[in-house]
């Protein structure tokens, strides 16, 4: 049998994925679909009764599952085949929309394909050996209301929470309410429980108790050293250029390392390939525009975005005060199928930030301050997956480079800078529900940096290449086992690291079962570590370097179960259990004199909590409720702290077994998000509350005199040096945190063209979060206060 | 537009129930609980000293304040064996910096072995506290003196003392031939000597000595009628607080430093014929 493209006609399968939907708005359609798939049972299984089962030889059915308009390839369209005996076999395309379902007896089956914001398609298929079957299946997109409507119902039912793992969308994106027209992926994840961040600026983001520089974000593949813009609610990178993103809050397989905390990898959509499409927005905070080219018609793609911001400018006229904040990205990806079976994509990413994260004091006495940063990220991905062989092979070549200064002083100025060239070969074999995915990677990194003070330049590279295997299978249906290790060499030095890994499913009813349980395990370490000054939330710079060979790597054990109930269709249930054990944790401490910088020590710790997540999705209302408790300690033991972390950076001079909990453990948080739609008219609603987080009081501040010899009376008359007396080490509370954000749209339709029109307020009831306070000063910094937006988005379709 | 008037409603009734919430307290208390009754104290009682001082401050409440009034305090110490309680007496000194501060001064003499507390107490009761003990005497051993005419040495040991000697002084008390009158020669050591088996050890350079007492008694480098009376070390011994004055453990509500000393002087009797080696007359007791 050749290939079988088929493309159902709209009238007879206007199939809604979400069936409660389809029933209650259209149900003369629903039942023209129960009508059709009624018949094609009994067609199929008429035919199947009809075939000899004596073929003992098994075909491979596989496909690709395509955009009809655009021609782009759907990643993780969920592919279901029935046979006439009830039985059922599935799996989700993978990566330029390929899947493959091997091992199957000739006959007929039903094949049924659906994917989020699109028609699902269905069609009876007959295979005989010897031949395998392949189609090409064209997916029709719906129309915006629909759309919508599919954006509330749509998941990956499956996977979307597994043992640390969500899975984000691009509808899920639009719910958070912003100062802006546009969405945001790093909005969305501060709503996610267990994700906590220190403020709207700065673009911290600590996951499950880890730390920024213990985050491996990756877009496209390529390693994101800062994704976060200074005004902390907004990426490095547009939402709109998003496919979808796999959020592993810990316990992420063997395909990632290098990092211990948690895994955020994002994969970017391709260019339309089929018409210009164009996107413009006008907002307070961000304005962009982003582009999609069909360079060459169902082929070739160009998509590019440019995004800068305007509220330094707008904000001393329109809110009365400074918001000392410059930054803006551009993205390019180009995109082209090579042949039926391969193609290659470039991807470039450009970012850059300025500001005083200090900025908002009474006093001004910050005033000096200037943080910059700027991402470039480069990466080459070439993807094959043969035709006649269940199997998909990626090669990429990505380089990345982040540089970034800090001005603390007229005379303190920062700087540091980390490259990496990295290239990877990944291979998957896809045999349904059996997967086995091998991969290898050689990296090269750079680093420089210069701590200021006449401090000189420390120069220094380091590579490594390694390897990783993980597997899948499934049990009688009902348990899915994912085992895995990655191993990883060095040449700096550090012994070869070994991380076994191990994620697992229990569905008790399988696929469709209300309960599904779930567990991650796992060892990680970090080579490459970041050091910057946790205790000043306003200096988030960064010195990024090669863990030195005298002191044991950074090292993470997780443990993560969970239990995800779905009562009803609409309403969806996840609790969390997790721990993180941290080793060899770099870890500023106090340093007594003002204005000295911070040494570090190194620690253990503990990161535990319980993350509770209850979504209802119906089709004109969405609520989100996500609630974590957590607690982070860390231990410093005597005589932790005597080896060297990097050349310039002091370590810490020793001092008593210390156990205290670091500035970003914050005990409880809740997050609330509400939707309301109608028609074009869409209201949303979020929430957050965190309780205070940890803060080191002071007593005051006194005169310290060097250390004198009994024979010297100088004590009695010397002036001596300024020294700050704390209390308990974290033994203080700031005050909670607590926001309401409002966003109201409006779209208008013009033909091919829609116009978005946003009202929006941030922190809707003017709370003084804090963000920081200068102990030195007096002076105390608030987040960001009351803002009012309009955002205007016009985009031709 | 009725959706649009739902939404609105639905709006308004979250900002009302949302603003509420202002009424959060939102305050933040940077001091800790207990940060008035944290002094900074820097100092150190002397064995040998009739008058000891230490200068005492509260805490800052920001950098750039003045140090605020300790007026309403007292200072006083405690020997914790006896009970015995001295009060001490404040002055006003100008330090190098021309600002004023708090020299606390009392005219007493503490006593090896004995513990003493210092405490700075408000008014209210409330105190800072820092603790020493004042080292004891260390016992002495001489070994036999050594060398040739040239460098000639004397190994001196200082059994169980484990710490160098803040400072090292050898005392020579010399009279000459014909006149009544004792000259005492201090020739100061400084830290010297390492940690040996038996304790710490140091070397008396004998000739090298000799020669610097003629020089500064005035006489030729041949002279050979100075007579040795006696030959000693004065020694000081710093408390433990000393080892670590970065991070003391000692203090209570307290920041800076705060020990003890104890100043001993030690003799022993120089071999006979270790004397004519250096070129003087054995004038020593039972010599």
């Amino acid at each position: 049998m050749g290939p079988h493209i088929a493309l159902w006609e709209r009238s007879s399968v206007r199939v809604k994925y979400f069936r409660s939907i389809s029933r209650t708005t259209d149900s003369a359609r629903s039942d023209c679909v129960l009508r059709t798939r009624i018949i094609i049972v009994i067609f199929a299984l008429f035919t199947v009764l009809s075939t000899e089962e004596a073929h003992a030889q098994r075909v491979t059915i596989r496909g690709r599952v395509l955009d009809a308009d655009t021609g782009a390839r759907l990643l993780g369209a969920t592919v279901i085949l029935r046979s006439p005996d009830a039985t059922q076999s599935g799996t989700a395309t993978g990566p330029e929309g390929r899947f493959a379902i091997p091992g199957m007896l000739p006959g007929s089956y039903i094949l049924e394909i659906s994917y989020v914001g699109y028609y699902a398609w269905m069609d009876t298929i007959r295979v005989a050996p010897p031949n395998d079957w392949f189609g090409e299946i064209a997916l029709e997109a719906t129309d915006q209301e629909l759309d919508e409507l599919i954006v509330e119902s749509s998941r990956n039912e499956d996977t979307r929470f597994v043992a640390g793992l969500e899975t984000i969308q691009p509808s899920d994106l639009q719910r958070i309410p912003m100062p802006d027209v546009s969405y945001d992926l790093a909005g969305y994840l501060l709503t996610l429980p267990g994700f906590v961040s220190t403020g709207d600026r700065g673009g911290q983001l600590f996951v499950r108790g880890g730390t920024p520089t213990q985050n491996l974000v990756l877009l496209d593949g390529m390693v994101i050293y800062q994704p976060f813009h200074i005004v902390g609610f907004y990426s490095a990178f547009p939402a709109d250029i998003i496919a979808y993103a796999d959020v592993y809050a810990g316990g992420f397989s063997a395909k990632y390392g290098g990092r211990i905390s948690s895994v955020i990898d994002i994969v970017t959509k391709n260019g339309d390939k089929q018409r210009v499409r164009g996107v413009g927005t006008v907002a307070p905070f961000l304005s962009g525009v982003r582009v999609e080219v069909p360079i060459s018609k169902g082929k070739v793609s160009l998509l590019l975005s440019v995004r800068e911001s305007i509220i330094e400018r707008v904000a001393p006229e329109v809110l009365g005060r400074s918001l000392p904040f410059h930054f803006g990205d551009q993205f390019a990806k180009l995109h082209a199928f090579v042949s039926p079976t391969s193609s290659i994509a470039v991807t470039a990413l450009r970012s850059f930030d300025e500001g005083n994260i200090a900025a908002g004091g009474a006093t001004g006495n910050d005033d000096t301050r200037r943080s910059t940063w700027k991402n470039e990220a480069y990466g080459f991905r070439y993807t094959y997956m043969p035709a006649d062989y269940p199997a998909l092979v990626e090669l990429m070549v990505h380089y990345t480079r982040l540089k970034s200064t800090y001005r603390f002083t007229q005379d303190d100025s920062r700087k540091s800078e980390v490259s990496g060239m990295s290239m990877r070969m990944n291979y998957s074999y896809l045999l349904g529900e059996t997967q086995v995915h091998f991969g290898m990677f050689g990296i090269l990194n750079r680093f420089n940096y210069a701590l200021g003070l006449s401090q000189g330049l420390e120069r220094s590279a380091t590579s490594s290449g390694g390897v990783y295997i993980t597997a899948r299978y499934l049990f009688a249906g009902v348990f899915r086992l994912e085992p895995g290790f990655r191993v990883e060499s060095f040449s700096h030095g550090i012994n070869t690291l070994f991380g076994p890994r191990v994620r697992g499913v229990i569905l008790p009813s399988g696929p469709r079962s209300k309960h599904q349980f779930s567990f991650a395990w796992g060892r990680y370490h970090q080579q490459i570590i970041g050091l910057n000054n946790e205790q000043d939330v306003s200096d988030v710079f960064t010195i990024w370097a090669a863990s030195p060979k005298s002191t044991p790597v950074p090292t993470a054990t997780h443990l993560i179960t969970g239990w995800r109930g779905r009562f009803f269709p609409w309403l969806e249930m996840n609790v969390e259990v997790y721990r993180k054990d941290l080793d060899n944790i770099a870890f500023p401490v106090f340093a007594q004199a003002v204005n000295r910088l911070a040494e570090f020590a190194r620690v253990e710790g503990e990161a535990k909590g319980v993350d509770f997540k209850m979504e209802i999705n119906r089709p004109s209302f969405f609520a989100s409720l996500g609630y974590s408790l957590a607690s982070v300690e860390y231990f410093r033991k005597s005589g932790h702290n005597v080896s060297p972390l990097l050349p310039g950076v002091a370590a810490s001079a020793g001092g008593p077994e210390q156990k205290f909990h670091p500035p970003h453990d914050r005990r409880h948080q809740l997050n609330a998000v509400v939707q309301f739609v109608r028609d074009r008219d869409r209201l949303s609603v979020r929430w957050q509350f965190g309780s205070g987080l940890p803060f080191t009081q002071v007593n005051g501040y006194y005169e310290h005199l060097p250390e004198f010899e009994s024979s010297d009376e100088s004590y009695r008359s010397a002036a001596g040096e300024t020294f700050v007396s704390r209390s308990t080490l974290y033994g203080g509370e700031l005050p909670s945190y607590h926001r309401l954000d409002v966003s109201y749209e409006r779209e208008f339709s013009f033909d091919r063209t829609s116009i978005t029109l946003q009202l929006g307020v941030i922190n809707a009831y003017d709370r003084n979060n804090i963000f920081a306070y200068n102990i030195f000063s007096g002076d105390r910094v608030d987040q960001l206060p009351l803002i009012p937006s309009v955002g205007l988005k016009v985009e031709l379709r | 537009m009725k959706s649009l008037r739902d939404i609105s409603t639905i709006g308004c009734v979250v900002l009302l129930a949302s603003a509420g919430l202002l009424g959060c307290d939102n305050t933040i208390d940077p001091f800790s609980e207990g940060a008035d009754r944290v002094f900074a104290i820097h100092g150190f009682l002397d064995s040998v000293s009739d008058s000891q001082f230490v200068r005492v401050s509260a805490l800052r409440p920001s950098v750039l304040a003045d140090a605020p009034s300790i007026e309403d305090i007292s200072v006083i110490s405690v020997d914790v064996g006896t009970g015995e309680v001295v009060l001490w007496s404040d002055s006003l000194v100008q330090l190098d910096d021309g600002s004023d501060g708090h020299l606390f001064h009392s005219a007493w003499r503490p006593v090896p072995g004995h513990t003493y507390r210092l405490e700075v107490r408000r008014g209210d009761g409330e105190a800072a506290t820092a603790t020493t003990v004042v080292p004891v005497a260390p016992e002495l051993t001489a070994g036999p003196a050594h060398g040739d005419s040239l460098v000639f040495l004397q190994d001196i040991v200082f059994p169980g003392l484990t710490d160098a000697p803040q400072d090292l002084v050898m005392k020579y008390d010399i009279g000459i031939s014909g006149n009544p009158v004792v000259n005492e020669i201090e020739i100061p050591y400084g830290r010297t000597g390492n940690l040996g088996p038996d304790g710490w050890k140091f070397e008396v350079y004998l000739k090298r000595d000799q020669g610097i007492i003629l020089q500064k008694l005035g006489l030729p480098f041949d002279y050979k009628f100075a007579e040795l009376r006696s030959i000693g070390v004065r020694v000081t011994i710093p408390s433990e607080e000393w080892k670590q004055q970065d991070t003391p453990v000692n203090l209570e509500n307290a920041h800076g430093f705060f020990g003890s000393i104890g100043r001993f002087t030690l003799y022993w009797k120089l071999d006979h014929d270790a004397v004519g080696m250096i070129g003087m007359v054995d004038m020593q007791p039972g010599g």
